[in-house]
């Protein structure tokens, strides 16, 4: 992937075909020219050098286009400033944390109570973790626990009845992981859809780790 | 006169009570903690055709969370550990490794709950269970993976 900055800089190219004319978004482009250039930001038209063409041409000749492109790049160096050159100075050898605890208030009660029809990828955008899931979806899920939040029924294990889920007290979930504790990777939790449904916690472990 | 006895009676009552209690919570804060868990060791793999142990059949439905991936599911081993505070107990897995659980006590309050330590090979929990609380560990292997159920009995 090429600079950015670099690739903005207009250059000699054929012009921008022109589709049947789809309404401007908000910010002055069409939906496809919108794409267009964060695909060309992103250094995703390399393989393609009939949309890369079209790309540079784009920018050339809209001002708009220009300025869509500049706040896409800035944004992503602040991503890169903010968030992931930090994230990559965190020694991630041992990690160890309360994962429930970690998450503000707002977010453990929607993770205890989240829409019935929200998925898991509508969870995790909840938290604000779309582009942890991008990178987490190309990892190896090494380990997953799933909590079970109240008893089955039937007899457990060795013919033992297991007790009613009455028998927790108040809301208090059947089990409660107070620490995990990993060889790098990620955790992820992706809470149960309502009462009797289970907890899953998903770990991740980074690309190449062992 | 009559109220002397009663305020007099209630005071010995009360003595009573008091000598007999402090034994008791001291009895109760130093009684031996015991859980009773029941472990089960789960193989899992993709076959052309879904089955699931009948012995798993009260966990069926935690186990079709991973239906995608794998939709045989087969009881391997199952043992019941009896741990006294700060005793290991050891299960093997499929692939010969140790999972193992240390039970640290009772938390405090009236629904008492069992705190214990979990290590897999490849990840250390510390939690606690309700009684009837259950867990599931999922360590895939390539296309199998062994589960391990873990519940909190008495």
């Amino acid at each position: 992937m090429g600079d950015p900055m670099t690739l903005l800089e207009p250059t000699d190219s054929a012009p921008v075909p022109h589709e049947a004319d789809p309404a401007p978004s908000p910010n002055g482009l069409t939906d496809p020219e919108f794409e267009l250039v964060m695909l060309h930001v992103d250094g995703e038209l390399s393989d393609d050098s009939v949309r890369a063409a079209a790309a540079v041409a784009l920018l050339e000749q809209s001002a708009v286009a220009r300025a869509v492109a500049a706040d896409w790049v800035s944004a992503k160096v602040a991503l890169r400033e903010a968030v992931l050159d930090p994230a990559h100075e965190v020694d991630l050898s041992r990690v160890r944390g309360r994962v429930m605890t970690k998450l503000p208030a707002d977010v453990r009660s929607a993770a205890v109570d989240p829409q019935p029809a929200a998925g898991f990828g509508a969870w995790l955008r909840s938290l604000g973790l779309g582009k942890v899931t991008l990178a987490v979806g190309a990892a190896v899920a090494v380990a997953a626990w799933l909590v079970a939040t109240a008893a089955g029924p039937g007899t457990g294990p060795g013919g033992a009845a297991p007790p009613a889920v009455a028998e927790v007290p108040g809301e208090a979930p059947a089990v409660i992981i107070e620490e995990i504790e990993i060889e790098g990777g990620s955790v992820v939790v992706d809470p149960g859809k309502g009462p009797g449904t289970s907890t899953i916690i998903w770990h991740f472990e980074a690309q190449g780790a062992g | 006169m009559k109220c002397d006895t009663f305020l007099v009676g209630a005071a010995a009552l009360l003595a009573t009570l008091a000598v007999g209690w402090a034994p008791m919570a001291v009895w109760a804060q130093t009684a031996p903690q015991r859980a009773v868990l029941a472990v089960r060791v789960i193989g899992a793999s993709k076959a052309p055709a879904a089955r699931v142990d009948p012995r798993l059949r009260d966990i069926e439905r935690e186990l079709k969370a991973f239906q995608s991936d794998f939709n045989e599911f087969t009881l391997v081993r199952e043992q019941q550990l009896s741990l006294d505070v700060g005793m290991r107990g050891v299960v093997k897995l499929t692939d010969g490794a140790d999972f193992v659980v240390t039970f640290l006590g009772l938390t405090p309050g009236p629904a008492a709950r069992a705190r214990c330590k979990v290590e897999t090979p490849r990840n250390v929990q510390t939690l606690t269970m309700a009684i009837g609380g259950r867990t599931l560990d999922i360590l895939p292997a390539g296309d199998r993976a062994t589960i391990v159920s873990t519940s909190y009995e008495r």
